[in-house]
């Protein structure tokens, strides 16, 4: 198609070409241009199939509110093609099709309407029973939008918090006019705009702005002042998807060629939000209104001014409001034969308007609407009908240009909470209260006057200002006269349904929703908006409240013989714009903390696997571990600890702290002496444990378990809450790496590193020292003995990890040293019927059930210990589960940890933890069970994964059990104290 | 002599180096030699400590006050001090004086935490994008305890030489290789750079306080 001559609203570049790719063939396009206006000027009229009955679909909105125009874009599905900038070798293909949108195999359906009533997927294929299930998969393969490509290209999608004083959404004049005026006062505005260009519908309007310049110059303007404005932050193509609580406004940015990313998500805190989103028009209601050919006045007047497309040869408009008159006017100037100009006001209009289409010999009809198209495949013939009675007139033409008035996009106001309430003067539904520090401005408080528009949003800017502290109260009484003084809404009329008859009247162009069927629906007794929404599903596809929304009520209220206003509009919910999971998602990195150990024990080979918030390595070298736990029981091993929580607690009331959070007594903490400790919750279940030692008068240094280590401050703040006590207490768990050098040669390994006295008699279990490792490092060493060897804790800062690991495995090299990881250390602390707490016990598990009463001291009562009420008082209870060791009665047979023991077929505790021990040749484990099973030398019948047997999986196997003291290994801790 | 290492590793090669304290501090690397306005340092080698306790206000740091409420920053002589609570403030030394603190409320933290300096007008925009704390504002504090992509970090905003503002970042240690990731994964955009300790000083030396004097 030849464009139309070069005009300054237009914002093609006709230098430059861009060539794409549609059903396979390829088409041009010119720098500028979107998808749909390329297609369009290539001579594209049928753009899509709906839904159900498959109804051929074409370009019917421009800025992004129709499904008509949803395509799959480079893999995409439901792309908005008319809002999506053509760019360089897109490839572009009709969805839901089988054929083309021209030639489509399921168009059939149009033929089966009957069979597809209001609510039919409700009522019909469901009986016979059987049925449903042989329809029910055809129904949903028909149904739907698009098909996701699995081989979709991946995008950059992104999160951004950004903070203002003033938000404001929507970069026509309303709020193009409050950022500039909220700007003034130096204060951060952020400026959301849906389209890639500030000004809004000015761009492609020529009438004069006050008797000046023309629309599309004064917006040209504003936005050139708002652009160069330093404190004010403009997102183009970000469409606002939500305004949550303390004003947190949502919203998507699609990239463009200069952004990195494909889409970006923004959470933006405002202390004041303005809403200046506009209107759009409203779809007039009749029959065959969905035809292609068939468009919005908006619409042909961007393909006609900004794009330079002619929309049609021969055209009929039909509307409700004067800017339908300036359609006609712009379109006849540039060439288009209008047929007819019918509005379905009786007076009202803008008379300068009238004018000129009289001037250009155009028929103007009052009173009157479209009433049906006709035509095939696209249109061919419009008929006008008086809305009272009249004799219908017929005309020929291939555009019909319809609207039924304005559309405030009052969406993002009413998920803000704005209340709504039927505006019978200008005939829309409005907001009327707004939340605080939430604004509105502009056409979508139904101003259509351009220097009003302007008013009301500088109005709003002030009321901004003031929210954010600002001292503008001259300012808004003076903008309030101002406003007063300019043209007030214009009269609309509550009618979206012509006078015509027929069954394709649709008030839903997504879902094929029809006046009949809403008739139906009401008839049936879905009588509320509401519920007609739900039964009939108006309103429910991708264009959601836009087109449907307040077309809605307003037929609902008519064919239930009510007022306008009578039935109010549907909830709105977010996102009010269709939002892609992917950019929901963003590209978040997934925080996972190292320990400065981290990549030498990688670099030999460890096998890093996540642990809680840590990385940790769980094997070296096979997933039993076997060799690493033979390396520990007869030789020497060392393993990663640096994720132990370690604490200093401080100040005068140290100890009455401890007391208070530890089962024991910690009063008998000696320098240079270890105590083990465990803290209970009120519950006196036990939650952590770990070493406590003095290192000075009131100074005290704890460990915690790893997974502790984060709650352990908020723990201590917990129980010394209200009490006057001066504690300080420092999280060292990153500060220190920790290696445990565990075996027999452990003690030798470690003299080479420092001239101290390691003997049993000078540094005996559960000592602690401050040494000087390889003359350099200062560490702090503690004797204990977790996987039940000779084992020596050091703790060194974090930054001299590195050299520690290294000098470790330099001077254990003669001795044969390994590192072991924590499948080992599992293996090995069970062999020595150590507890892990949280896999050995759960959040019923007592000091007491888990055999642990000793590191409980109930003569601090002073101290109120947490958990020791609950401790005295569960001592004696005998329907306790208890914590026992067991041996499987076949050594080789090892069930997985969490296996279910049962008696008699009843679940009686399960089993905590269990390996097979190749210390003992034996497997073994620790299970909680019932007290009646608990009994030394008792049997424990578990169930446990079944095993393949000849190819088939049986759903349990029973494994028996005999259960035996413990600890299995070295039960007098000969070797860990030796 | 031992090493020691820094959790934020910036797999660069070093051009001139500085030993200190058992580090070998990178003053520039190769790469700087053509500068980008977006840079970030690591900091993490820097000494730090917690100061804990009742009545801080009398407390003088290295004969420096201590600001006086939570949010609050001094940043002279090279010691940046923060206070983040009543009874708790950080006090990190950004140049080469390395005071003593021996009084019981201190404790030496300089290895709990890695620390990253983020410099250049663009600063807040790549923190924008990991976090949703308002440093930039006019009204907004100088410092806080905020969560980057989830990890609570301090905060520390700054304008040192030539008005050029910066972030200084300081978290667990264990989160050291993330803050890098997610700092320059987010600065990429800006071309984002990394630099030695010589730049950093440039930069934070037009931050400082004068000494009273």
């Amino acid at each position: 198609m030849v464009r139309l001559p070069k005009a300054p609203t237009q914002r093609i570049d006709r230098e430059r070409e861009i060539v794409f790719n549609y059903k396979g063939k390829p088409m041009k396009g010119l720098e500028g241009d979107t998808i749909a206006t390329a297609l369009f000027a290539e001579g594209v009229r049928i753009f899509s199939r709906s839904m159900k009955y498959h109804r051929p679909r074409g370009l019917y909105n421009l800025d992004g509110y129709s499904s008509h125009c949803l395509m799959g874009v480079d893999g995409e599905p439901n792309v908005r093609a008319c809002r999506t900038p053509l760019r360089q070798g897109m490839v572009v293909k009709p969805q839901n099709v089988i054929g083309s949108p021209e030639w489509d195999l399921m168009s059939v359906m149009q033929w089966f309407g009957f069979a597809m009533p209001v609510g039919f997927y409700y009522k019909v294929f469901h009986k016979p029973a059987w049925l449903w299930k042989f329809v029910e998969p055809v129904i949903r393969r028909a149904a739907g939008f698009g098909v996701v490509d699995p081989t979709m290209p991946d995008g950059i999608y992104e999160n951004r918090y950004l903070n203002a004083e003033v938000c404001i959404v929507g970069g026509g004049p309303a709020g193009m006019r409050a950022a500039l005026e909220a700007a003034r006062s130096g204060v951060r505005v952020i400026l959301l705009e849906t389209k890639d260009q500030l000004g809004g519908a000015l761009n492609y309007r020529t009438v004069p702005v006050n008797g000046g310049a023309p629309a599309f110059l004064h917006s040209a303007q504003l936005a050139g002042e708002v652009l160069a404005c330093e404190n004010i932050r403009v997102l183009l193509s970000t469409s606002a998807t939500a305004i949550y609580q303390s004003n947190q406004v949502t919203a998507v940015q699609r990239g463009g060629p200069g952004d990195h990313f494909r889409e970006c998500y923004y959470e933006i805190r405002a202390k004041s939000v303005v809403a200046a989103t506009g209107a759009i028009e409203r779809p007039l209601i009749f029959q065959n209104n969905d035809m292609p050919g068939i468009m919005q006045g908006s619409c042909a007047h961007q393909l006609a001014n900004t794009y330079a497309i002619k929309p049609g040869s021969r055209a009929v408009v039909s509307g409700f409001h004067d800017g339908m008159l300036e359609v006609a006017v712009d379109l006849a100037e540039l060439g288009v034969e209008i047929a007819a100009v019918a509005d379905g006001r009786p007076s009202g209009f803008d008379t300068a308007a009238i004018d000129r289409l009289s001037r250009l010999g155009i028929p103007f009809f009052r009173g009157c609407a479209v009433s049906s198209a006709g035509g095939f495949r696209c249109i061919s013939r419009a008929t006008l009908q008086p809305l009272g009675d009249g004799k219908p007139l017929r005309f020929d033409c291939d555009l019909l240009v319809t609207s039924a008035g304005e559309t405030p996009l009052s969406q993002l106001l009413q998920v803000a909470g704005a209340k709504m309430a039927y505006d019978s003067h200008s005939a829309r539904f409005l907001p009327v209260e707004l939340p605080p520090c939430i604004h509105a401005a502009g056409r979508v408080m139904a101003l259509d006057d351009i220097a009003a528009i302007e008013a009301q949003g500088r109005l709003a800017a002030l009321a901004a200002l003031e929210d954010c502290g600002l001292d503008v109260g001259v300012e808004m009484k003076a903008a309030g006269e101002a406003l007063e003084v300019l043209s007030r809404p214009k009269p609309g009329l509550g009618i979206v349904r012509t006078s015509g008859k027929g069954h394709k009247r649709f008030v839903c162009f997504d879902d094929d929703v029809t006046v009949d069927q809403i008739a139906d629906a009401i008839e049936e007794g879905f009588d509320q908006a509401e519920l007609v929404k739900r039964y009939t599903t108006a309103g429910t596809g991708p264009s959601q409240s836009y087109l449907a929304g307040q077309n809605l009520p307003l037929v609902v209220g008519a064919l239930k013989g009510l007022g306008p206003g009578a039935v109010m509009p549907t909830t709105i919910r977010p996102p009010i714009f269709p939002t892609g999971m992917a950019v929901l998602g963003g590209r978040r990195h997934a925080p996972v903390k190292h320990t400065p150990l981290h990549d030498r024990q990688k670099a030999v080979g460890g096998a890093m696997r996540l642990a809680g918030v840590w990385k940790r390595a769980r094997f070296f070298e096979n997933e039993q571990a076997i060799s690493e736990i033979e390396n520990v029981r007869k030789n020497v091993g060392f393993i990663d600890v640096s994720t132990l929580g370690k604490f200093r607690l401080f100040g005068p009331d140290a100890l009455k702290l401890l007391q208070r959070v530890y089962a024991g007594d910690m009063s008998t903490v000696a320098h240079g002496k270890l105590k083990y400790g465990a803290m209970c919750n009120e519950q006196g279940v036990i939650i952590d444990d770990g070493v406590v030692t003095q290192m000075g008068e009131n100074d005290y240094f704890f460990t915690t378990s790893t997974v502790r280590a984060a709650n352990t401050g908020e723990w201590l703040s917990f129980h010394s809450r209200g009490e006057d006590w001066r504690t300080s207490l420092v999280n060292l768990t990153d500060a220190m790496a920790g290696i445990n050098l565990a075996g027999p040669g452990a003690r030798e390994v470690l003299s080479r590193l420092t001239g101290g006295d390691l003997s049993n008699e000078a540094f005996p279990y559960m000592g602690i020292r401050r040494m000087t490792l390889c003359g350099e490092i200062e560490v702090l060493v503690m004797r204990l003995g977790f996987v039940g060897e000779l084992c020596y804790e050091i703790h060194a800062l974090s930054s001299y990890g590195p050299a520690l690991h290294d000098a470790i495995l330099d001077a254990g090299k003669s001795f044969g040293i390994k590192p072991f990881g924590l499948e080992a250390q599992s293996v090995l602390r069970l062999e020595k019927g150590h507890v892990i707490i949280g896999l050995d016990t759960d959040n019923h598990s007592t000091l007491h059930d888990i055999g642990m009463s000793w590191a409980w001291d109930r003569r601090k009562t002073d101290a109120k210990t947490v958990g020791a009420p609950a401790l005295r008082a569960t001592e004696k209870q005998a329907h306790r589960q208890k914590l026992v060791g067991f041996k499987m009665n076949n050594p080789r047979e090892t069930p997985a940890d969490g296996s279910i023991v049962v008696a008699a077929g009843v679940v009686k505790g399960r089993v905590c933890s269990s390996r097979y021990s190749t210390t003992l040749g034996q497997s073994i484990g620790m299970a909680l069970v019932d007290p009646e099973l608990a009994a030394m030398g008792g049997a424990l019948e578990i169930y446990t994964d079944g095993k393949l047997v000849k190819g088939r999986l049986p759903a349990v196997a029973t494994v028996k059990a005999e259960i035996v003291p413990t600890p299995f290994y070295d039960p007098e801790g000969l070797r860990m104290k030796s | 002599m031992l090493k020691r290492v820094s959790p934020v590793d910036m797999s660069l090669k070093a051009e001139r180096v500085l030993a200190r304290n058992g580090w070998e501090i990178s003053l520039a690397y190769a790469a700087e030699r053509r500068q980008s306005a977006l840079f970030l340092t690591d900091l993490s080698p820097a000494p730090k400590w917690t100061l804990q306790g009742q009545g801080l206000d009398a407390i003088r740091p290295a004969g420096l006050s201590i600001p006086e409420k939570p949010g609050m920053i001094t940043l002279e002589r090279s010691l940046l001090i923060v206070r983040l609570l009543p009874a708790e403030c950080r006090i990190m030394d950004l140049g080469e004086q390395t005071p003593v603190f021996e009084e019981t409320g201190f404790t030496d933290v300089a290895d709990a935490y890695a620390a990253i300096a983020l410099v250049g007008t663009r600063c807040f925009d790549v923190l924008a994008k990991l976090s949703s704390i308002d440093l930039e504002g006019q009204f907004s504090p100088r410092a806080a305890l905020a969560p980057v992509e989830d990890v609570t970090c301090l905060l520390v905003r700054v304008e040192g030489t030539g008005g050029v503002p910066g972030i200084i970042l300081a978290g667990a240690r264990g989160y050291g290789h993330f803050f890098l990731d997610a700092l320059l994964d987010a600065g990429r955009e800006y071309s984002i750079q990394a630099a030695g300790w010589e730049r950093f000083s440039q930069w934070i030396a037009g931050a400082y306080t004068p000494a009273a004097g």
